[in-house]
C-alpha cells in the first residue's frame, strides 16, 4: 500500500509534470464532449513525461551518495532522451498530416469555387486511412509503453534510494 | 560488464535509436516522389522505438539490482559526546562480525581509509579531532541480511548511510537558538532518514547534571519537530525507530548509576514513546574503560553494533 509520503510526492512529482497532458486531454474533451482514447495526445504525454524525467534528474543529483546518483542519472537521462525523440517525431508528423489535409480542404475550396468538384470519396484525403497515420500509432504505442515503464520505476527509485 | 562501460554502450544505442528514428520520419514524409519503397522506413522506426524502449528497460533492470535499497541513519547528539568515535568504532566492528544473520562491509574507499585512519589514531591513544561545523561524513556500508532459511538462499541486500555532522547543528531544532529551523543539508538529512540515533554524554551526566538536562531538553526539542515534520499528528506515532544512545557508559560501572542515568532522562525517553512507535535505549562504550581517562592501545568497544542491529530489526527492510 502506498503511505501518506509517497502519495505526497507522487502528486508533487509526477502529477504536476504531467499536467500538459491533462490539460491537453481535458481541453479535447470539454470541445468533443466525448470520451475516447483519441482525447490522450502522444506528443503532450512524450513532453510532460521528459519534463518528470529532468525534474527526476535534479532529485538524482541531491543524493549524497555521488556514484548512486550518478547511475540514476544516467537511466534517468536515457529515458529523457527517449521522450525527448518521441515528442519531437510524433509532433512532426503531426504537423505533417495536417499540412496534408490542409492543402486538400484548399483544393477542395478551389475546385467549389470554380465548380469543377468531381472528387469520389475515396480520393478525399482522411488521416486515419494515411501512412504516416500508422507511423504516427507506432511513436504513440511507444510513449505509452515508455510511461508505463517510467511511472514505475521513478517511484521504485524514491522508495529504494529515498530521492527527495 | 563494467558499469561505466554498460552505462556508455546503452546511451550511445539509444542516440543512434533516435537518430535513426528522428531521420526515418523525415525520410519516410518526404519520400513519396523520391522512393518507392517507403515501408523500409516504416520497419526502420519500428525497430528504433523498439531498441530504444528495450535498452532503456535493460538499464533500469541493470541499476536497480546494481544498487540495493538505501537505508539512512541519522545520529543527533550535541557536540563532545563521541559520535565520531561511536562511529568509527562502530565501523570497525562491523567488519569483524561475523553473524549468520546480517553481515557487512564497509562501502567506498573514503570509509574504508577513514575508519582505518581513525582507528589507528585511538591505538596510538589519542582522541580523534573535534568534527568542525563545515565538515561531514558520510559512513558507508553494504549489509546483507539473511532473512530466510539457508536453504533458500534467499538474501536482502542494502546500503547503510550514516552521516556524522559536528554537534553545534542540532541548535537548528532548538527554538531558543538563532539557527532554529534553518533548513540547511543537516535539517533536511535528519528529516529524510530512516531511523535516528540520539546520542548523550554519560560523563556529562557524573559531571554537571543541568548541563546533561539542558541536553535532553535540546534533544526532546529535536525529537517534537522531528516527529512532527514526520506526520506523526492526533495520537499517531512515527514509523521511524528511534535508538537512544548512553555513550561513555564505562563510566557508570552499570547497576545503580544505569538506573540514576535511566531516572534522569526518563522525559526524552517518554516523550520518545509518545512521539515514535519503536524506541529502544542501549548503553554503549565506543573505546572500552579507560586507565586513568587515558585510552588504551586495546580498544574494547561494548554494546556498539548492537543499538544499530535493532534498528535495522525495526527499520523499513524488515
Amino acid at each position: 500500500m502506498i503511505d501518506k509520503d509517497t502519495l505526497n510526492w507522487v502528486l508533487k512529482n509526477i502529477v504536476v509534470p504531467l499536467t500538459p497532458f491533462f490539460i491537453g486531454a481535458g481541453l479535447r474533451f470539454i470541445y468533443t464532449r466525448t470520451f475516447s482514447m483519441e482525447l490522450f495526445n502522444e506528443s503532450e504525454l512524450a513532453l510532460s513525461m521528459g519534463l518528470l524525467c529532468i525534474i527526476m534528474i535534479k532529485s538524482a543529483n541531491k543524493i549524497t551518495d555521488e556514484t548512486l546518483g550518478d547511475n540514476i542519472s544516467y537511466v534517468l537521462m536515457i529515458l529523457t532522451l527517449c521522450f525527448i525523440v518521441f515528442f519531437a517525431c510524433s509532433s512532426f508528423l503531426q504537423f505533417h498530416i495536417d499540412i496534408k489535409a490542409t492543402n486538400q480542404i484548399n483544393k477542395i475550396v478551389e475546385l467549389l469555387i470554380q465548380n469543377k468538384f468531381d472528387l469520389k470519396v475515396d480520393q478525399i484525403y482522411t488521416p486515419q486511412k494515411d501512412d504516416f497515420f500508422g507511423m504516427l500509432g507506432a511513436f504513440r504505442i511507444g510513449t505509452f509503453l515508455l510511461t508505463l515503464i517510467t511511472i514505475p520505476t521513478v517511484i521504485t527509485f524514491k522508495n529504494k534510494y529515498n530521492l527527495t | 560488464m563494467n558499469s561505466k562501460l554498460s552505462r556508455m554502450l546503452s546511451l550511445v544505442i539509444t542516440a543512434t535509436a533516435a537518430t535513426i528514428a528522428v531521420t526515418s520520419a523525415l525520410m519516410y514524409t518526404s519520400s513519396e516522389e523520391i522512393f518507392q519503397k517507403k515501408e523500409i522506413f516504416y520497419l526502420l522506426v519500428i525497430i528504433t522505438i523498439t531498441v530504444m524502449i528495450t535498452t532503456a528497460l535493460l538499464q533500469i533492470v541493470y541499476t536497480t539490482n546494481r544498487n540495493p535499497f538505501s537505508i539512512t541513519l541519522s545520529l543527533l547528539g550535541f557536540p563532545e559526546v563521541g559520535k565520531t568515535v561511536f562511529l568509527t568504532m562502530l565501523f570497525e566492528e562491523l567488519q569483524k562480525m561475523q553473524g549468520n544473520h546480517v553481515n557487512f562491509s564497509p562501502y567506498g574507499s573514503e570509509t574504508i581509509e577513514r575508519i582505518m585512519n581513525d582507528v589507528s589514531t585511538l591505538r596510538n591513544n589519542e582522541w580523534l579531532p573535534r568534527t568542525s561545523m563545515n565538515q561531514v561524513f558520510y559512513y558507508r556500508a553494504f549489509a546483507t541480511l539473511n532473512s530466510l532459511p539457508p536453504i533458500l538462499r534467499a538474501k536482502k541486500k542494502f546500503k547503510i548511510e550514516i552521516a556524522d555532522y559536528a554537534g553545534e547543528h542540532i541548535d537548528q531544532f532548538n527554538p531558543q537558538k538563532e539557527n532554529w529551523l534553518h533548513k540547511t543539508e543537516y535539517f533536511q538529512y535528519a528529516l529524510q532518514s530512516d531511523a535516528v540515533f540520539l546520542a548523550l554524554d554519560t560523563d556529562k551526566f557524573l559531571r554537571d547534571k543541568e548541563f546533561y538536562q539542558r541536553d535532553i531538553d535540546g534533544l526532546i526539542a529535536a525529537i517534537q519537530i522531528l516527529a512532527e515534520k514526520k506526520g506523526a499528528f492526533h495520537g499517531e506515532k512515527a514509523e521511524e525507530p528511534i535508538a537512544i544512545l548512553f555513550l561513555k557508559s564505562d563510566l557508570l560501572d552499570g547497576g545503580e548509576k544505569e538506573d540514576s542515568v535511566l531516572r534522569e532522562t526518563d522525559r526524552l525517553i517518554s516523550i520518545c514513546r509518545n512521539r515514535f512507535q519503536s524506541v529502544q535505549h542501549f548503553f554503549v562504550s565506543s573505546t572500552g574503560e579507560l586507565r586513568d581517562g587515558e585510552l588504551t592501545s586495546k580498544l574494547e568497544p561494548t554494546n556498539v553494533v548492537e543499538p544499530l542491529l535493532w534498528l535495522l530489526s525495526k527499520s523499513r527492510v524488515n
